[in-house]
């Protein structure tokens, strides 16, 4: 790109400003809307990932079978078979980690892994009044349990420490315990699969903001919860803190081949969310990618029209020595000087409506709790929307462009006469 | 002067016998031969515009080509220029044929050596009268932004448009667009100047005017210049008169050679 194309294309752009600056917003309202929506749905997802594998650690290892008896069963005689099972009733033996005290040990000393904590899992129905709604417990070691999970750091009122020292207390998440009218150290009923009953005082109530947890979860003590769920000595899962979030499915993996129990990493067990957050994602870029299109059609569209309304400048051009190529640069540029300017204007504005939103404080309950809309700037979504404005506003250029580089100046001057 | 009299219409190129095209005498500064332009992209509107011409023109010539229009005037000069290509025969710019050169070579030829005036000025409203004879200098690259500058000033004093180098076009007269022009067709000193009926717009004031520029740049005869017009007054102006008629010479009338053509 030469300076006399550039001086040429810049004083075209200048004599259709008006047009020019409505193109240019076009493509910042394109950019904009990439950026602050992906910064929104990331927001969202962030604090979910965030807040799940802080209160629910990096990877479980679990004694469950990875396929049920039907994919087995298909393997073996083939996915052209039609393979039916009749009669199958659920197992009557308790699912449990054999030696977990071993299993532990030889968890902490892998390489990658922080922490490892054992838990029994099963499900209660607590009683509170006449409100009745059923737990997810998970019986813990508070002390072991602190440094697999960030849960100690999500009481909202009482301690993690009273669960240590109350027989029977229990922590309940704020939904359950909303739903109950359960206050602290109101006294709850806690009953088990086989029918025992306990009395349980709220030491504690929790909120992690990701509502599956906050409706469903509560913990007790390790030997409280064996007991009630009537699992005498069983730990039924171990839950386990790696040193990097993001490597949790290739330590799940090696765990799992190690042990020869299913290990899920907290992507695996989180497959379904995740799975929305990507639907959302691909959601953003093709409404972003429309209005960019959109914009670039108005891209070609001035630039057709400059292409036409400057033909015989095209012809006197050619005459005295510009190329096609010269020609061709003068209209791309044009193209190139608003989607560069857009572009930066929409990461401007993407900046600003970003900070705005930020501001605004109300409830916001869903997926994930929180005050205000989530937003995470990542600057990698800057660079994307402002290469995809590039990138599209070049090849809206370049059909108009190539136009003006191939007209004959020699017909141009016989219309003319 | 050699002409084909069989030669009427695109149809009759189809295996016509063309004799041996010999080559222009050495030195010759523009020269054709055979030379034959169809214009029209279907059968139904092909038109044979030149039907073999044969043509020499010396370096330092004032030329004018008359003829009445749709004799093939523009079209000669645009070949002349290397702004078109023939159909067939050749166009010979400082001895080299035309159709040997590519689109690339064939632009810098006209950047350098060729400079193009029209009937009507074509100059970029954008830009002032300064910066519109500065383009073919830009493009050429050879001289700094202060030598571009300094010369298109001093071309447009020449053209007598001195006092007038920072105005818009637009805020010039038709008669000083077209010095404006000019100035512009000479800024990288080119040996050959094509000069397309560029009085063709203008009144008789104005007209005089761009006539007189023209017989001052022929008069320091470093410079060849062919003018396509219809107007005799300007034809006048010219030492050699070249007249066609339906796509062929018909005359060619030589005056002393850098005097004013006899009455």
């Amino acid at each position: 790109m030469t300076g006399m194309q550039w001086s040429i294309a810049i004083r075209y752009i200048v004599r259709r400003r008006r047009q020019t600056i409505i193109c240019m917003l076009g493509v910042a309202i394109g950019v904009c809307v990439f950026v602050a929506m992906n910064a929104m749905m990331k927001g969202f997802e962030v604090k979910f990932i965030d807040e799940t594998v802080e209160s629910s650690g990096h990877a479980i290892v679990k004694n469950e079978p990875r396929e049920t008896v039907l994919p087995f069963l298909e393997k073996i005689y083939g996915k052209e078979a039609l393979v039916a099972v009749e009669g199958q009733k659920p197992q009557d033996k308790v699912a449990k980690i054999r030696n977990p005290e071993r299993l532990v040990r030889f968890i902490r000393g892998l390489p990658g892994v922080v922490a490892a904590a054992p838990t029994v899992n099963g499900d209660l129905v607590a009683n509170y009044g006449n409100k009745q709604m059923g737990v997810a417990v998970i019986g813990i070691e508070p002390r072991e349990q602190v440094r697999v999970t960030r849960i100690g750091e999500k009481i909202v009122v009482g301690s993690f420490e009273r669960l240590e020292k109350t027989a029977n207390g229990v922590l309940l998440g704020d939904g359950i315990a909303r739903l109950l009218g359960a206050k602290i150290d109101d006294t709850i009923i806690l009953t088990g699969p086989t029918g025992a009953r306990t009395s349980s005082r709220v030491v504690g109530i929790f909120s992690t903001g990701v509502t599956p947890v906050d409706y469903t979860r509560g913990y007790m003590l390790l030997r409280d919860a064996q007991v009630l769920l009537d699992k005498p000595n069983i730990v039924s899962e171990i839950t386990v803190k790696g040193d990097d979030p993001e490597k949790a499915r290739g330590l799940a993996a090696q765990i799992e081949a190690i042990s020869g129990y299913k290990t899920e990493s907290w992507q695996e067990a989180n497959q379904n969310f995740l799975s929305i957050f990507v639907v959302q994602q691909a959601i953003t870029m093709i409404i972003a990618a429309a209005l960019l299109i959109v914009a670039a059609f108005g891209v070609f569209n001035i630039l057709t029209m400059s292409v036409m309304e400057k033909i015989s400048d095209i012809a006197i051009m050619r005459s005295y020595g510009l190329t096609r190529g010269d020609v061709r640069n003068i209209f791309v540029l044009q193209g190139m000087v608003i989607g560069v300017t857009g572009a930066a204007l929409g990461t401007v504005l993407a900046r600003l409506v970003i900070l705005a939103i930020r501001q605004l404080k109300f409830p916001v309950e869903g997926l994930v709790k929180s005050q205000g809309i989530l937003m995470a700037e990542r600057p990698r979504d800057y660079a994307t929307a402002f290469g995809a404005a590039m990138l599209i506003t070049l090849i809206a250029a370049v059909l108009p462009a190539n136009r003006a580089a191939s007209f004959d100046p020699v017909e141009i001057l016989r219309g003319r006469h | 002067m050699t002409t084909l009299p069989t030669l009427q219409t695109p149809a009759d190129l189809a295996g016509y016998p063309w004799p041996v095209m010999a080559p222009p005498p050495a030195g010759m500064l523009l020269a054709t031969r055979q030379l034959v332009r169809v214009i029209g992209d279907s059968e139904m509107n092909r038109n044979l515009v030149l039907k073999g011409i044969d043509l020499d023109i010396h370096r330092g010539e004032f030329v004018s080509i008359v003829g009445a229009s749709g004799s093939g005037k523009s079209t000669l000069l645009y070949l002349l220029g290397g702004l078109d290509r023939p159909t067939h025969g050749q166009v010979f710019i400082r001895g080299k044929a035309i159709g040997a050169m590519s689109d690339a070579e064939l632009t810098a030829v006209r950047n350098q050596g060729v400079g193009f005036v029209f009937q009507f000025h074509f100059l970029l409203p954008e830009f002032t009268a300064q910066e519109n004879v500065m383009m073919p200098m830009m493009k050429l690259g050879k001289l700094s932004r202060r030598q571009q500058l300094e010369k298109a000033a001093d071309l447009l004093k020449q053209v007598g448009m001195g006092d007038k180098i920072q105005r818009r076009t637009t805020d010039l007269s038709g008669g000083e667009q077209q010095r404006v022009a000019i100035a512009r067709a000479l800024a990288n000193d080119p040996g050959i100047v094509l000069a397309d009926e560029p009085t063709g717009n203008l009144d008789k004031h104005n007209s005089q005017n761009v006539a007189h520029v023209f017989e001052e740049i022929a008069a320091r005869g470093d410079r060849t210049i062919l003018m396509v017009t219809h107007d005799p007054h300007m034809a006048e102006h010219a030492y050699r008169v070249i007249t066609l008629d339906d796509g062929q010479i018909i005359s060619d009338v030589r005056h002393r050679a850098g005097s004013a053509p006899a009455k």
